[in-house]
């Protein structure tokens, strides 16, 4: 299963040396947040690179599992199937009209 | 009620336009998908026309963000319902009042592009949920086949990242087979692509631009490229002495020239619609510059806004990315709760912009 990863460094150049290697998708755009003085990214990756991530080294990143990700067959089965406007029924917003 | 197929989004904004059609015009965007899908926009104002006074929003620029296209067909639906009925709308605690909405369609026209990439969506829904770019065929020397570019590295805003950028400092690719960020084999190569350039092109009075992606939660406005300075023009990404030392974070070697009213105005709209965003539910969104961790090369928000500087016939646009929600694929009371983010936040973006000065 795919899991959301936490991986944070000092500074964005250890942060940059330390994803240029692995093997792992950094979702919609590359970001770093600050926190408690570090910069932060979230990635997802799966069990094997999680664990080679993991392993204890020299420097300062951190590797933190945060979640694991629905499958890829759990999400498709979110899908229903057929048009449901071909009736004509018009699309109605999620705003309440008042 | 759960996530919008390709085929419903084209049907939704069809039947919107012809239910709406005092409010609503179809646009149907002058290329098809790589795999021969039409892709439909809509004009929304009172007076729709190429000259007006435009905000241009596009969703589903990648295929596995799920959530953007719902919510732009939707947010059109509720404008178009509420003009229609002279009522204002509400989302959580977020509420526009009918005199704001008739403001908007009066003095604003949305131009919106729910799905800029139909055979992505496609692909992402029936096949492999984790599918981002297009579905472009790229055949490699040796006869192998990899498909898809990543539309969002395929503008012509410093395109060839490897010239324009420092080593390892770039979310970029010109590895066919890489799944994620192909810049694809030339700028706008893709005929997704050449349809939001089109529409920039065409809606000669577009002020603003807002790419709608998930999932971080945060706005973003320009630059993408490195980070903001307002000092010195000439360091810009149109000059190539600077190649090579472009998207290094922390130094002053290269820095990407903003002027510092625009960049004022980008992220007071990007706050506006951060603090909508939290009326809504309490949920926080970041506001920043689009570049940290990585330089993005040719986005399209940077690109929006690179076309003033590039060609200075054209008018200036204010480019903005808004990443909602904290998922791509969360189940669908999450997906609507987010939804009702992203239609609060822009339609509070365009009550402050049809405020606004005209063209
Ligand atoms: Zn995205």
């Amino acid at each position: 299963m795919p899991k959301k990863v936490k991986v944070s460094a000092q500074t964005i150049p250890e942060l940059r040396d330390f994803l240029a290697g692995a093997d792992v998708d950094m979702g919609c755009r590359p970001v770093a947040v600050r926190e408690a003085g570090r910069y932060a990214t979230t990635v997802v990756s799966e069990n094997g690179e999680i664990d080679r991530l993991s392993a204890p080294r020299a420097g300062g990143v951190t590797v933190e599992v945060l979640e694991e990700i629905a499958s890829p067959a759990a999400r498709l089965r979110m899908l229903p199937s057929g048009n449901r406007f071909l009736r004509g029924q018009i699309p109605q917003g999620l705003g309440v009209k008042e | 009620m759960s996530y919008l197929s390709y085929d419903e989004i084209s049907s939704g904004i069809q039947l919107l336009c012809d239910e709406y059609s005092d409010y609503c015009r179809l646009v149907q965007l002058p290329n098809t998908s790589v795999e021969t899908r039409t892709i439909y926009a809509m004009a929304i104002a009172d007076h729709v026309g190429t000259d007006a006074k435009t905000a241009i929003v596009v969703g589903g620029v990648h295929a596995r963000e799920w959530i953007p296209p719902d919510a732009l067909l939707f947010l059109c639906a509720d404008l178009l319902e509420a003009r229609a009925k002279g009522t204002g709308l509400r989302y959580g605690n977020a509420y526009i009042s009918k005199q704001e909405i008739e403001q908007v369609f009066a003095k604003l026209q949305f131009v919106v592009l729910p799905c800029a990439n139909p055979d992505g969506r496609v692909y992402s829904q029936m096949v492999d949920p984790d599918w981002r770019k297009n579905r472009s065929r790229n055949a490699k020397p040796d006869g192998t086949v990899c498909h898809g570019v990543d539309l969002n590295r395929n503008f012509d805003v410093a395109w060839d990242f490897k010239q324009a950028f420092a080593p390892n400092s770039v979310s970029a690719s010109d590895d066919p087979c890489n799944k994620y960020i192909y810049v694809g084999p030339q700028a706008a190569s893709e005929p997704e692509t050449r349809n939001i350039v089109w529409l920039l092109d065409h809606y000669k009075g577009t002020r603003w631009y807002l790419d709608i992606h998930s999932a971080i939660p945060a706005v973003f406005h320009s630059w993408g490229l490195d980070e903001n300075q307002s000092a010195q023009p000439g360091m810009n990404f149109l000059n190539p002495a600077h190649d090579g030392q472009r998207g290094i974070a922390g130094d002053t070697v290269y820095q990407e020239f903003i002027k510092a009213s625009d960049l004022a105005e980008l992220n007071r709209l990007s706050q506006l619609m951060a603090d909508e965003i939290q009326q809504v539910r309490g949920d926080q969104y970041d506001v920043s510059a689009g570049f940290s961790l990585y330089a993005t090369s040719g986005a399209s928000d940077d690109y929006a806004y690179s076309r003033h500087i590039a060609d200075p016939a054209k008018p200036k646009v204010l480019g903005f990315t808004m990443e909602c929600g904290h998922e791509f694929q969360p189940d669908w009371q999450e997906a609507q709760e987010v939804m009702r983010e992203v239609a609060a936040a822009l339609v509070r973006f365009a009550v402050d912009a049809s405020a606004q000065a005209g063209v």
